[in-house]
């Protein structure tokens, strides 16, 4: 074997059949290769059986990366669609801080939700003695009228248990639900936002509660507030 | 046009609130109307799963010389049916009369879905044949509605 036995058009030939091989593999293709037929003794036969074999590892590489990506990817949207589903589904009592609970809901307020949302509370209020628990609505446009009636009566019975209920985030139609139900609104006090209801709290410290919750009506001016606080004291 | 949801565990209802949300926004709802099918579908999807177990969600769209376009929804299952529509779908009764008020709670809901899902659409209808049950419940983007109040 030595390169004394081919012509220098032949070196030529060769030459450019691997550099044009090489430039279709950059400009994406993945099947050219470089002809397997040379005799074995041409002392090109080693040198493109190499350069075939470096050109399979690095595409069957790439294939791969690609699969890989394509799966994270899929995975990464199953996860985010897994993840509204379960907030959406789930119905979390959150201990924001101590004796203070959040039930922040998400989605939809069916009745299976607003049952749930009773159980859930009532059975974390005794758990955990909390004293205060917001109820966040932010984000739940509407509620059926039996449902929000519901709702109510539940803030209500958390009363009994010994704790103030408050609920934060109501909309406009279910504030406007609730004024058509006419229902007795005492004792359900609401605040514009999550925030306004942990700040009311805090504000006056957990000590007493009834007057925790009159400071932080007072820093309230909006219609609705003003309203609950009349019912409030009415009531 | 028409879609099925396949109802067989509590991710379907989701799956069913969100089909019934883009179809809405689709027809031309609003906002809230959207919010409102969304119960609808959730309440009769929830009911499949607590009664029958299994079932099937279909939405199709129809169009009314009159009312314009609206969306049908059919609950179907072949489970026990309903005993006694007119008593369904009044608050605080089951399919056999008035519930125990004390017992609600327990029994995972507060009696009121149907009703919720009348108050919510422009038509509710019953069918049972054949062990076959289907609750359709139709609401149209331009509406003559029962008064919520
Ligand atoms: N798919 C169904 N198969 C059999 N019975 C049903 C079905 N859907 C409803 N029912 C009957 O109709 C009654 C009323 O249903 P509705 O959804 O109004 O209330 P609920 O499911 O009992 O409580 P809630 O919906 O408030 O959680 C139920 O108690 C049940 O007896
Ligand atoms: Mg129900």
């Amino acid at each position: 074997m030595s390169a004394g036995t081919i012509s220098e058009n032949v070196v030529r030939e060769r030459i450019a059949d691997v550099l044009m091989m090489l430039a279709s593999i950059t400009s994406g293709s993945t099947s050219d290769r470089l002809p397997a037929e040379l005799p074995e003794d041409d002392p090109f036969a080693a040198l493109y059986a190499g350069i075939n074999e470096v050109v399979d590892t690095l595409i069957s590489g790439q294939e791969r990366l690609e699969t890989y990506k394509g799966e994270l990817e899929a995975k990464l949207d199953l996860i985010e669609r897994q993840r509204s589903a379960i907030r959406e589904l789930s119905t979390p009592v959150i201990e924001v801080w101590a004796n203070v609970l959040c039930l922040p809901v998400v989605g939809v307020m069916d009745t299976a939700r607003s049952a749930e949302m009773t159980e859930a509370l009532l059975r974390a209020v005794t758990e955990k003695k909390a004293r205060y628990a917001i109820i966040d609505v932010t984000g739940i446009e509407v509620m059926d009228t039996r449902t929000a009636d519901h709702f109510l009566r539940m803030a209500k019975a958390v009363r009994l248990l010994g704790a103030e209920c408050v609920v934060a985030g109501i909309s406009p139609s279910i504030a406007q639900t609730i004024v058509h139900m006419g229902v007795d609104l005492s004792g359900v006090i609401t605040y514009r936002t999550m925030r306004e209801a942990m700040e009311a709290h805090a504000k006056a410290g957990s000590f007493s509660k009834h007057e925790a919750l009159a400071n932080g009506a007072d820093t309230q001016n909006g219609e609705r507030d003003r309203e609950s606080r009349r019912q409030e004291n009415g009531g | 046009m028409s879609k099925g949801v396949s109802i067989r565990e509590k991710l379907d209802v989701f799956h069913a609130r969100q089909h019934v949300r883009g179809l809405a926004g689709q027809l031309g709802f609003g906002h809230i109307a959207r919010e409102e099918l969304a119960i609808v579908a959730s309440e009769l999807a929830t009911n499949i799963l607590k009664y029958a177990g299994v079932g099937e969600l279909e939405f199709r769209t129809v169009e009314d010389p009159v009312r314009g376009a609206g969306i049908v929804i059919e609950a179907r299952d072949a489970g026990p049916g309903i005993e006694n529509f007119s008593f369904a779908v009044r608050d605080g009764y089951g399919g056999s009369g008035p519930l125990d008020p004390a017992k609600l709670l327990t029994r995972g809901g507060i009696g009121a879905g149907l009703g919720a899902v009348v108050r919510m659409t422009d038509a509710l209808e019953y069918e049972y044949e054949a062990g076959n049950k289907c609750v359709r419940a139709t609401r149209y983007v331009r509406p003559e509605r029962r008064d919520v109040t």
